[in-house]
């Protein structure tokens, strides 16, 4: 019996393919559900944690790139300070990519509470969150306008729910 | 050698490069004595200054980048080591053994870090003001460091 996840939206070529077109650098912890997009990626750094992605994406900004920041919710919770103390305080984007782990009833117990706190989280830090799930690939080109298309930098967050990005293999 | 001649130096070694300097003392000792433009001062996300500089040199790979850290910082961020060797990037560690901005707190242990270059400073440090708004601080680097110009 196959176990209950959200809707397919894209294979991981499909997702790395748009990232690739609006990336110039990604950077990120790896995480199984977006294991299949990793591969696909041009100038993956991948990064021995969260807090230092974020400060790549940081510094890559700094020198005019348009850097992704790929991730699992928990790494929200070591990625929080460098998030505050970078981008929020020096008024630079990000795209943030977010694997929203432990939404499902099957999922494993160390990931339940990140599944349930990451959106209120997000909220309560103020930081503009793109529902993967309901906008598909145009929300991730939002996140990329909304990051780096106006005046204004922001951090924007897309939120990826399991199985969005085909995990069958 | 005190902080002031220690920074210096490296100052002078690098005459073209892009610094990143971290959060604490040497962020505020250089932008009050040394403030340039192609100077990132970091005011906060202890141990992630040498993160931010290979960010920088992802971005614009023809640049030198140099990056300023303090013993403190580079424990915090021990890990991003792993990024060195990197051509172009240089990573300075200013090592007092404390935690100097928060009072002097001894660093009993440090690990090694065999592709950065440590540098043993004094302890002491001058009356220096918070560095510039960070968003001065942000426009005035990315002004330096556009490729366009």
């Amino acid at each position: 019996m196959s176990r209950e996840l959200y809707p397919q939206i894209c294979t991981g070529a499909e997702f790395a393919a748009e990232l690739n077109r609006r990336a110039t650098l990604t950077a990120g912890v790896p995480d199984s559900v977006i294991r299949q997009v990793l591969p696909h990626l041009n100038h993956y750094q991948a990064v021995p944690g969260e807090e230092h992605a974020i400060a790549i994406a940081f510094g890559a900004r700094a020198g005019h790139g348009c850097p992704a920041v790929l991730m699992q919710n928990s790494g929200l919770g070591r990625a929080l300070d460098a998030l505050l103390g970078l981008q929020r305080l020096y008024e630079t984007g990000l795209v943030l990519v977010v694997s929203n782990r432990g939404e499902l009833a099957w999922e494993e117990p160390q990931h339940q509470d990140w599944g349930s706190l990451t959106q209120p989280l997000l909220d309560l830090l103020e930081i503009e969150v793109v529902d993967f799930g309901q906008e598909g690939l145009a929300g991730l080109h939002r996140c990329f306008d909304l990051a780096y298309g106006g005046e204004a930098e922001r951090i924007a967050v897309l939120l990826v729910h399991r199985g969005n990005i085909d995990e069958s293999s | 050698m005190n902080r002031r001649e220690a920074i210096e130096s490296i100052l002078d070694r690098h005459p073209k490069a892009a610094f990143v300097f971290c959060n604490g003392l040497n962020s505020r000792e250089t932008a009050h004595r040394f403030k340039a433009p192609n100077h990132l001062y970091l005011l906060h996300a202890m141990g992630e200054a040498l993160a931010v500089g290979v960010g920088l040199k992802l971005a614009q790979p023809d640049r030198e980048v140099v990056v300023v850290d303090g013993d403190g910082n580079a424990l915090m961020g021990a890990s991003a080591s792993v990024f060195l060797p990197m051509a172009g990037l240089h990573h300075y560690i200013l090592v007092n053994r404390g935690y100097e901005t928060t009072g002097g707190q001894p660093i009993d242990r440090l690990p090694d870090f065999p592709y950065s270059q440590c540098i043993e400073i004094e302890v002491g440090k001058i009356a220096s003001p918070n560095p510039p708004p960070p968003r001065e601080i942000m426009r005035g680097f990315r002004e330096w460091c556009d490729p366009g110009t």
